[in-house]
């Protein structure tokens, strides 16, 4: 097969028959896309968890004897990691753009580079404002330590595997920019 | 109203051009479900492209700089390497006439390449002008001639190794 073949069968292959009109428009909806719709449902579930702790922590979690700033960093903590998630969601989202791909690709990479380092800060203030506000008015002691070290231990997993699919993930731009590129 | 007769327009459009998609799928992801997936991720960019397009450019073009933008952007699952001794099952191999094995042999070969290729040759097979390539991959005309020559002398050499295989 030479290269006029080559091209002949390109252009003749897709040519049969395919997916319906309706079948399409279904594929236009963010709910039915294999990966958004999964990321937004992920999204939502953990926006109604964070919302039932700013509303519940005070009463459930003594909020009353701890002092003001204890119920302030929280609630900084919650509404940061909050703001993350949706930062990712609208990120991973991505349009992509009419643009040259090469360009396309350079802002994609940029833009998930900063939603990583968006994330992972969020991660460490949402687990340091759990700490500050269950440890406060504690003395040192061994409950402090054990709180400390175990949300500190829960905290490092959590960044090690957020930080290994971001970074999966910009690797593969990266990629994509030096085949295109060499 | 308006949005409804764009919508309308869109699907026309792209129920016409379908095969460029199921091209690219096939040349992208090696599983149904890959392809799949990458299909509806291809059909709702292009959705949401659509009000952009200003019809500058040819709707083939404007599908194609979509679709392999996607195609290179998606985060695929991991699947398990593939071997492709056989046709893959799917809307591009359902008869087995002469040009359907032909088209077999084709996209083994293109398999071969990497990601970046397979863009490159893609926009070639489909006879753009190297002006056109460079202009949808953002790289400079003679890069695209420097490049799409070795990749031919590349493929060149996968079609001998299949023919004396074959």
């Amino acid at each position: 097969m030479d290269l006029n073949q080559l091209k002949q069968s390109w252009q003749q292959a897709g040519t049969e028959k395919g997916l319906s009109t309706k079948q399409i428009e279904q594929m236009t909806k963010i709910s039915l896309h294999p990966v958004l719709g999964r990321i937004r449902i992920k999204l939502m579930v953990e926006a109604v968890a964070m919302t039932v702790l700013l509303l519940i922590f005070y009463n459930i979690f003594d909020g009353h004897l701890k002092p003001v700033y204890a119920s302030v960093v929280l609630v900084v903590g919650v509404l940061f990691y909050m703001a993350s998630n949706l930062y990712s969601f609208i990120t991973l989202k991505h349009t992509a753009s009419a643009d040259s791909i090469v360009g396309s690709l350079h802002t994609f990479l940029h833009q998930l580079q900063r939603a990583k380092i968006f994330s992972l800060t969020a991660m460490v203030v949402f687990s340091v404002s759990l700490w500050v506000f269950f440890t406060a008015a504690l003395s040192i002691n061994m409950k402090f330590i054990l709180v400390f070290a175990a949300l500190a231990g829960v905290t490092m997993v959590f960044l090690y595997l957020s930080s290994r699919t971001w970074s999966q993930r910009i690797g593969r731009i990266s990629q994509s920019i030096d085949e295109l590129e060499s | 109203m308006h949005q409804i007769i764009m919508k309308n327009d869109f699907l026309e459009l792209i129920t016409q051009h379908q095969g460029i998609i199921h091209k690219l799928c096939k040349l992208y992801r090696d599983t149904p479900e890959d392809r799949q997936d990458l299909f509806q991720e291809v059909v709702y960019q292009l959705w949401k492209s659509f009000p952009n397009f200003r019809q500058e450019s040819s709707i083939t073009t404007w599908m194609y700089r979509i679709s392999l933008n996607t195609a290179l952007s998606d985060f695929r699952k991991v699947t398990p390497a593939i071997d492709y001794t056989d046709a893959l099952p799917d809307i591009l191999s359902e008869s087995s006439t002469q040009d359907d094995d032909q088209q077999v042999q084709l996209f083994k070969a293109l398999k071969q390449l990497n990601d970046g290729e397979k863009a490159l040759v893609s926009l070639f097979l489909e006879d753009m002008s190297y002006k056109d390539i460079a202009e949808v991959l953002g790289i400079s005309e003679s890069n695209v001639g420097v490049r799409l020559s070795r990749i031919k002398s590349k493929l060149k050499n996968i079609i001998k190794v299949y023919s004396h295989g074959s």
